[in-house]
């Protein structure tokens, strides 16, 4: 860029700035000569920087303060002077010359140091301790001593010289003098660039820097050029409000699964244990139900249970498998384990209640939810006790496994994973069972997503009053999302951190 | 699922056959067990609790070689013999029932012999229920008179060497001093009479669940020919147990031997190993998998699986104890065939799609308050009974939890707003002003509810800064009711978290909607903020049915 071109980008506050870099270098310094303020001039030098016509380097750097005594005597005067002065020839107790100086006994005794120190002093043990000038301390009262010269400077005092170090040295042991603070200062340099165009002069250029109503309105802006900006610039971030994250994937995940046609199920996240297990013919001695897998209520421990055809037939299922051609668990079934109230341990309790509900004159039909489901597992980095589970069933009487592929498949692909497979698994309620996996392309193999299966009978025919497919499945969003969200720790998706919840990547899918 | 650890040497002689690392986990993942991993002779598994069969490496391997093709299902051949157990009508109390077999003819190694007590503790810690269920005891047949007896007695009335003991004692020392005691006893804890094996000579063999006897308890290498037996309070689950072991010890070569089990006048020979038949239409597999079998390729892929087919039945092992209904066999079918050889497919069928009306309306006031610059949320619904009252100087009620590991979160919210002051406070260290909202579910007593308790969508909004007060939070709810088209009167009342004065109810029509006001100096010291705080808590199920009338 030529000069005269790289002159009319220069900001107000960069016009003022760079001339001041011929003689100075510290922000201190350009602040004094430029009568700007200090954010000015650091954002000056910042822009110069960016258009290579200055370098700023950063020195350590000591920064003399004076304390609340030092500042306390700059106005008073030093207490040793006070001490001398007080004396007026005589010779006094320590009593009386606190009385007439005014000074504490911590003032006192740095005095007597000081002046004893400069030979100003003489002492005597008596009863008390009794003080006397010297004959020097007369002539030495007339002059300015070092350490009140010290004091006049300009603070803060940056640059000591040698002697003013020594000074330093000596105050430093004072208390409350002084404090030196080690500060990072900017020293900007002029580039050989920078250097030339301001060989060359910058010029009074008379520029727009805004453009505002009233030059529009008189048409001023024709007799100017407007400064040119360096739009490369670094400039300030703003911030906008948001929805969380989570909601954002998860609003996502709901409208693939309308997409494909599917109603939305919801209900209560607490639960009968009859709806969360048995009604699933989850056996009543399974580990699912022991306090350490699932939250259990103080009170009220227990509900009440759906109609008495319904628990007879459940009950049926179980102990016998009823008219589900089934044996059944062989074991006898207790209604009051499934009064229990659970916090629901997956969204499967939500499908069973719709079964209850459906008519025949419904089907086939779909359904999904996307819902929070809980584990009494201690909190960290791959545990929560509250997550969320995709749940979906089809209930159509020409369902097949087939089918349940290809809804998972499909919603796989929709979710960014091009790769599913079903691998054998079991869970009481489906038959055949499969876990869900999907190929992660970053950790190079196959992950557990979630579980699937077409529901047995002895889940089917209680609640639907016959036996036909049900295919059903529960993923698990968490594991779903956060590889998208580049998230390794499920603790960060409900951390609610002001920063993250700002700037996390929005959901672009 | 159970993680078992097999000797890798073993098991290839078992199998007949030596896969690779790769092999192994592809085929065990076909089949569904999962692979752990190979480190030297070690090799591990998980196993899914429906198939207790597969927790030993004969189970494992009689599996993997029907599925991989390697001979033919084999057919567990019982001896009669003479051996007798007596059940005395003392243990229908205590511990009902049992079933047990004679194995003759075994060569035990060492890592034979170490399987065999893992296959053992591992059917004890997952089919059992950790002994509860039913609990196996394993002897040498050499130590033991015939019949033996299964009986209770009174605890002061037993005595005997437990294993690893160095001398005799009695029942309450064992479960007071011995570790297996120690760890099962509370099992017998309400029984006033413990069950024991007996045998004829008047020897204890063991005192189940609890412990064999060292005397006649313990198996080694050197053993030949064993009892087992199996105790429990279902005569189905000990027999299935018995079976399953039964035909694992026999795979590798021992000779099973009946054992009549008398009680009373009822005799029953175990073990039964003698398939069960079960109905199967190839018609319903197909209907069910969306395949087309015939029926010598159905029965051969059966085949693969341990069944045998005999017209429309199939012959299932008697240790496969997970086959409950026809459909159990779909399973094997398909995984028989390989679920990768079952192509996904979506039928063209046409159905209507409805969102849940109250979670779409949820989204619409998440946009409206997006719109208004603040930041969305996302907290648990457990929380704290301190938080949810003490922090917020309110003392409403609170559903508790019975059984929460994490004291931080031991109830269920009641209310919204306790969980923004969370995220303020964590939020501390950033820059304000910091406004935020939240939407979910809370919780409360409701008798009516089929749990006795009622979920209730609800609404937060806080603004955090130093000049954070009534007219903007009211600004922020305003906004949103006046775009909604609700129309609320605020009226002046009073909230224990507010600073009096400041606290105002907005309502519509007589339906109180919202509480909003500035959160009382007090509250926010308890959460240790720093900076006024105004908020609203809103019950948005509320609104929402106001909107849809």
């Amino acid at each position: 860029m030529d000069a005269k071109k790289l002159a009319a980008t220069l900001h107000p506050l960069e016009r003022k700035v760079l001339p001041a870099l011929k003689a100075h270098r510290t922000v201190a310094e350009i602040t004094g000569v430029t009568g700007l303020k200090e954010v000015e001039v650091v954002r000056a030098l910042q822009w110069l920087e960016n258009k290579k016509l200055v370098s700023v380097s950063v020195q350590p750097q000591e920064l003399v303060q004076l304390d609340k005594n030092g500042r306390a005597y700059k106005t008073k005067g030093l207490p040793e002077r006070r001490f001398l002065e007080s004396l007026n020839g005589k010779e006094l107790s320590l009593d009386q010359i606190s009385k007439k100086s005014g000074l504490s006994n911590e003032e006192l005794n740095a005095s007597i140091g000081v002046l004893r120190g400069k030979g100003l002093i003489m002492l005597r043990k008596e009863r008390q301790l009794m003080v006397k000038a010297t004959a020097q301390a007369s002539a030495a009262l007339a002059k300015e001593w070092p350490e009140e010269s010290f004091l006049k400077k300009q603070f803060p005092l940056a640059n000591l010289t040698a002697d003013e170090r020594r000074i330093l040295d000596q105050l430093k042991r004072r208390k409350e003098f002084v404090t030196v603070e080690l500060r990072k200062e900017k020293i900007a340099t002029l580039t050989p660039d920078g250097e030339r165009l301001v060989a060359a002069g910058i010029g009074d250029l008379s520029v727009i820097e805004q453009l505002t109503p009233e030059l529009l309105a008189s048409g001023a802006w024709r007799n100017k050029p407007f400064r040119r900006y360096d739009v490369t610039a670094n400039i300030p971030k703003v911030w906008g409000g948001r929805k969380h994250f989570v909601n954002e994937a998860r609003e996502y995940i709901r409208k693939i699964w309308v997409d494909l046609g599917f109603t939305e199920m919801d209900g209560p996240m607490l639960q009968t244990s009859f709806w969360n297990l048995d009604a699933l013919f989850v056996p009543q001695d399974h580990p699912a139900r022991e306090l350490q897998d699932t939250f259990y209520v103080k009170t009220p421990a227990t509900g009440t249970l759906p109609s008495p055809a319904l628990v007879k037939a459940v009950k049926a299922a179980h102990e016998n498998g009823g008219t589900t051609g089934s044996i059944g668990w062989q074991s006898p079934w207790d209604a009051d384990m499934a009064r229990k109230n659970v916090l629901r341990t997956h969204t499967t309790a939500l499908s069973a209640q719709t079964l209850a509900r459906l008519k025949k004159a419904d089907l086939p039909a779909k359904f999904f939810a996307v819902g929070r489901v809980f584990r009494n597992e201690t909190l960290d980095w791959k545990h929560l006790f509250e997550f969320n589970q995709v749940e979906g069933i089809v209930i159509d009487p020409d369902a097949n496994l087939r089918h349940l592929f290809g809804y998972l498949k499909e919603f796989y692909a929709k979710m960014g994973f091009k790769k599913v497979r079903m691998v054998p698994s079991y869970f009481p309620y489906t038959e055949p069972s499969m876990e869900v996996q999907v190929w992660h392309p970053v950790k190079n193999q196959w992950v557990e997503v979630g579980g699937a299966g077409i529901f047995r009978a002895e889940v089917t025919a209680p609640l639907l009053g016959h036996d036909i497919p049900v295919l059903a499945w529960g993923q698990g969003m968490e594991r779903i999302i956060t590889e998208y969200y580049n998230i390794a720790d499920l603790r960060e998706l409900y951390r609610n951190d002001l920063k993250q919840l700002r700037e996390i990547k929005a959901w672009v899918r | 699922m159970a993680g078992v650890t097999f000797s890798k040497k073993r098991l290839d002689a078992l199998l007949g056959r030596k896969l690779s690392p790769e092999q192994w986990d592809e085929r065990a993942s076909l089949l569904g067990i999962g692979f752990e991993g190979i480190q030297g002779d070690d090799i591990s598994f998980e196993v899914y609790p429906n198939r207790p069969d597969l927790l030993s490496d004969a189970g494992l391997a009689r599996a993997l070689r029907g599925f991989l093709g390697i001979g033919k299902p084999r057919m567990y051949p019982v001896k009669k013999s003479s051996y007798q157990v007596i059940v005395d009508s003392s243990v229908a109390k205590v511990r009902p029932f049992t079933a047990c077999a004679v194995v003759t003819n075994i060569r035990f190694t060492d890592a034979s012999l170490k399987d065999l007590i893992q296959f053992q503790e591992k059917l004890h810690t997952t089919y059992c229920r950790n002994r509860k269920k039913a609990a196996i005891g394993v002897y040498p047949l050499d130590g033991i008179t015939w019949p033996v007896s299964y009986l209770a007695r009174r605890p002061d009335q037993i005595s005997f060497q437990p294993l690893d003991a160095h001398k005799a004692l009695s029942a309450r020392q064992i479960l007071e001093q011995h570790p297996a005691g120690k760890a099962y006893g509370h099992l017998l804890k309400d029984a006033d009479k413990y069950p024991l094996f007996i045998d004829a000579a008047g020897h204890v063999l063991s005192m189940p669940p609890i412990i064999n006897s060292e005397h006649t308890g313990r198996v080694t290498t050197r053993t030949a020919s064993v009892f087992i037996e199996c105790s429990g309070f279902d005569l189905r689950v000990v027999q299935q147990l018995i079976a399953i072991i039964a035909a694992s010890i026999s795979d590798q070569g021992g000779v099973i031997h009946q054992v009549a089990v008398c009680n009373g006048h009822k005799k029953v020979a175990t073990p039964v190993l003698d398939p069960v038949a079960h109905a199967f239409d190839v018609g319903y597999a197909n209907r069910t998998l969306g395949t087309g079998y015939s029926a010598p390729q159905a029965s051969r892929l059966l085949e693969r699986m341990g069944h045998q087919t005999k017209g429309m039945q199939v012959l299932v092992p008697a240790y496969r104890i997970d086959v409950l209904h026809a459909r159990d066999l779909v399973e094997d079918l398909a995984i028989a065939a390989g679920y990768d050889t079952i192509q996904p497919a979506i039928p063209h069928v046409a159905a209507i799609a409805h969102e849940d009306p109250l979670h779409t309306f949820q989204r619409r006031v998440a946009d409206l308050l997006a719109g208004l610059g603040l930041l969305e949320t996302n907290t648990f619904h457990l929380t704290s009974v301190e938080r949810q009252t003490t922090l917020m100087q309110s003392t409403g009620s609170v559903v508790e939890l019975a059984n929460s590991l994490n004291a931080d979160y031991n109830a269920l919210r009641s209310w919204m707003l306790p969980s923004l002051m969370d995220v303020l406070r964590l939020n501390k260290h950033h820059d304000y002003p910091q406004r935020f909202f939240g939407i979910g579910a809370a919780f409360s007593a409701d008798r009516q509810s089929e749990t006795g308790v009622k979920e209730r969508m609800k609404l937060a909004i806080v603004t955090s800064h130093p000049r954070a007060d009534y007219t903007e939070i009211r600004q922020l709810l305003e906004y949103m009711l006046d775009r909604l088209e609700v129309k609320a009167r605020f009226v002046e009342s009073e909230h224990p978290s507010v600073i009096p004065g400041r606290a105002a109810e907005a309502l519509v029509g007589m339906i109180p909607v919202a509480m909003v006001g500035e959160l009382h100096p007090k509250v926010l010291r308890s959460w240790d903020l720093e900076q006024p705080v105004a908020g609203i808590e809103l019950d948005l199920e509320a609104l929402f049915t106001l909107l849809r009338k």
